[in-house]
């Protein structure tokens, strides 16, 4: 490059550089968040239809009965959409793709040596392509997160959204946090193993196993949980994310492990079909530990703010290993 | 090199495929055998409760003995079988993308091919063994998670079925025919792109538009559907695809108007069912039983081999005649 060329583009050569190397995988995300987005929004469509034709909307609490059977109705008929909630495995692919051959490419094929002698220092190089394609990745995230937010709405006035592996998973701000997460994540791989392939399957087993790892061990205990009694015949609305449950006795003390299997076997032994209802008829009640769905925010950010400060330490992880790196 | 190709033809491309792609092969192996264990681990406990409680000897899935034990057992375990399989179904497109799309895409990228293609082992040789080394390699590997699957599974089949479920991709055949599917599809569009990223992004796409319509179209249709009429000693095992209400004068009745009717019975203080017995309204659906899953398996799973099959013969035929 000239030396004008270098002084005529001394702050948008590196974000066009981004622009031109990256453009087939920023189009690809686009493309699948698109089309995704527009299934969305076609059944969305069809989904607040069927919501306003069993009078939901209408509806103020949903603990009535008539508003109660109402729901079940319109949750059979519209439940098989709700196997899209799916989409929230999206992000280790989002890493895989993105964040994967970002560094492992260059490595691979040796192009980094013409990369980093072009006058650009490798600092700006890499914060350049990451703090852009990072924020890319967070905008489109962020936006079909809330295109899913009112495409849910009806489930969620239902059912809640904080029960993990559904809705909670691509709402709000988790979904764009793990998305980024997951592209530092490939960045540092693909730093490492400099072998692209290699690198994409990594981030894919890694980035899965992380968060399935903090849905499993550590979102139970961000916030913590509520014990409480179930009150009267159980739950007209059940929203909450349940962790554990057990059966109060009459006489009031909690039932061990033990004794509730008795119980149970107790009513099997007499051919009771119903027995959740038999037991409350006849004084026992349930205790649950369990996250209200009230938490949806405050479980979100708490860990979406993890997500992203461990995707700036793998950021800083990867621009060590690229600076000390000798061409 | 002749001397070694003429006396060994086939050993000789067998080592280098072992050599070029046992990263690969080691790989699936790691991630389906370790899925394998996992499942296995969880599962010994899972069986042995089963037992314990007595759910395997309670005859038929309707009856009340396993009604009332069936939540208790659903509180254990529920959640493993209902994530697990849901996520295992995506993992044979996976695999089958890191498998398929680089193998050729690769060579022809970085332009190894031009060494690979002289040496003396002819292009359609090269091609032959390693597609059919690796296709053995991949299909062993996934019938025996199928296997481990399908015995981990076994207890909720008893009163889940599995048809209507994700177990259905992952265990029996399909789960096997989509990941040599998705090989074959990547090696064709590795062969037709010539890059390697973009290869597996587009055969990871392709299968989805491929195992999409084969699930949501096909399935349902490859036997007669049963209709029949709701009633107590319902088989639970079965999967439901419609279900309506008929009312006295033999019309069906739309779900909106039955949700009305109800309503206003259950504000009336009227046991909705009870009623709706007594004046002649029935429920009906159409469902396929469980035990046509091995048709359906051999049904679906022959139309993946036969389109893995026609991507195999494409992508050898253009390495033999086209690719330059």
């Amino acid at each position: 490059m000239t030396e004008q060329a270098m002084r005529a583009l001394p702050f948008l050569g590196m974000p066009w550089v981004t622009w031109r190397q990256h453009r087939l995988a920023l189009a690809g995300l686009v493309g699948v968040l698109g089309g995704l987005s527009l299934v969305l929004l076609v059944s969305g469509l069809r989904i607040h239809h069927a919501y306003r034709g069993f009078g939901l909307d209408h509806c103020p609490d949903l603990s009535v009965p008539a508003c109660a059977g109402a729901a079940d109705d319109f949750y059979s008929e519209t439940r098989d959409w709700e196997n899209l909630t799916a989409i929230g495995l999206l992000p280790p692919l989002i890493g895989m793709f993105v964040g994967g051959p970002l560094l492992a490419r260059e490595l691979e094929t040796g192009t980094f040596r013409f990369a980093w002698t072009q006058g650009v220092d490798r600092t700006r190089w890499l914060v350049t392509k990451l703090a852009l394609l990072g924020l890319a990745i967070a905008a489109a995230a962020l936006a079909f997160s809330a295109l899913f937010a009112w495409w849910h709405a009806p489930f969620t006035r239902i059912g809640g959204r904080i029960d993990p592996g559904a809705a909670y998973e691509v709402e709000g701000v988790v979904f764009a946090a793990r998305s980024v997460f997951a592209f530092a994540l490939g960045t540092l791989i693909g730093a490492v193993l400099r072998r692209t392939v290699a690198a994409m399957a990594a981030t894919g087993v890694a980035s899965f196993a992380v968060l399935t790892s903090i849905i499993m061990f550590l979102r139970p205990h961000l916030v913590p949980p509520v014990t409480g009694v179930v009150p009267g015949n159980g739950r007209a609305q059940h929203t909450e994310w349940v962790l554990r449950w057990g059966l109060v006795g009459p006489g009031g003390h909690r039932l061990s492990a033990a004794e509730q299997e008795g119980v149970f076997r107790h009513l099997a032994a007499v051919g009771q079909n119903e027995p959740l209802r038999w037991l409350l008829q006849h004084g026992y009640t349930q205790w649950e530990t369990y996250q209200p769905d009230g938490r949806f925010w405050a479980l979100q950010s708490i860990e979406a703010g993890t997500l992203c400060l461990l995707a700036l330490a793998l950021a800083a992880a990867s621009l060590y290993l690229i600076r000390r790196r000798t061409v | 090199m002749s001397a070694v190709t003429a006396a060994r033809p086939v050993r000789g491309m067998l080592w280098v495929a072992w050599r070029q792609h046992r990263m690969m092969a080691a790989g699936v192996v790691a991630v389906l055998g370790g899925l394998a264990l996992a499942l296995f681990v969880h599962g010994l406990g899972m069986h042995a409760d089963f037992v314990r409680l007595g759910l395997d000897r309670c005859g038929s899935p309707a009856g009340g003995r396993c009604q009332a034990l069936e939540p208790f057992f659903d509180d254990q375990y529920g959640g493993a079988l209902l994530y697990w399989p849901r996520l295992l179904l995506f993992l044979p497109m996976l695999i089958g993308m890191f498998a398929g799309a680089p193998l050729v895409a690769r060579e022809l990228e970085s332009g190894t091919f031009r060494f690979a293609w002289t040496q003396g082992c002819g292009r359609l040789r090269w091609i032959l063994v390693k597609l059919a080394a690796i296709a053995v390699v991949l299909t062993v590997a996934a019938l025996g998670f199928s296997l481990v699957y399908a015995w981990w599974f076994e207890p909720a089949a008893s009163f889940q079925g599995r048809l209507g479920n994700g177990t259905y991709e992952v265990s029996g055949l399909v789960f096997t025919a989509r990941l040599v599917l998705g090989f074959a599809l990547g090696v064709l569009l590795g062969v037709l792109i010539r890059r390697t990223i973009v290869a597996m992004a587009a055969t990871l796409l392709g299968q989805l538009a491929i195992s999409l319509p084969l699930a949501l179209v096909l399935r349902p249709r490859i036997e007669r559907p049963i209709t029949t009429r709701l009633g107590p000693g319902h088989d639970p095992t079965g999967w439901t695809l419609h279900q309506w209400w008929v009312g006295p004068d033999g019309h069906r009745v739309g779900r909106a108007t039955m949700s009305a009717l109800a309503n206003r019975l259950e504000v009336g203080g009227v046991e909705p069912y009870r009623w709706l017995a007594a004046h002649h309204y029935a429920q009906w659906e159409t469902y396929q039983p469980d035990g046509r899953f091995w048709t359906f398996q051999l049904v679906e799973s022959g139309c993946l081999v036969v389109l893995a099959g026609a991507c195999a013969a494409a992508a050898v035929w253009w390495i033999v005649r086209k690719a330059t």
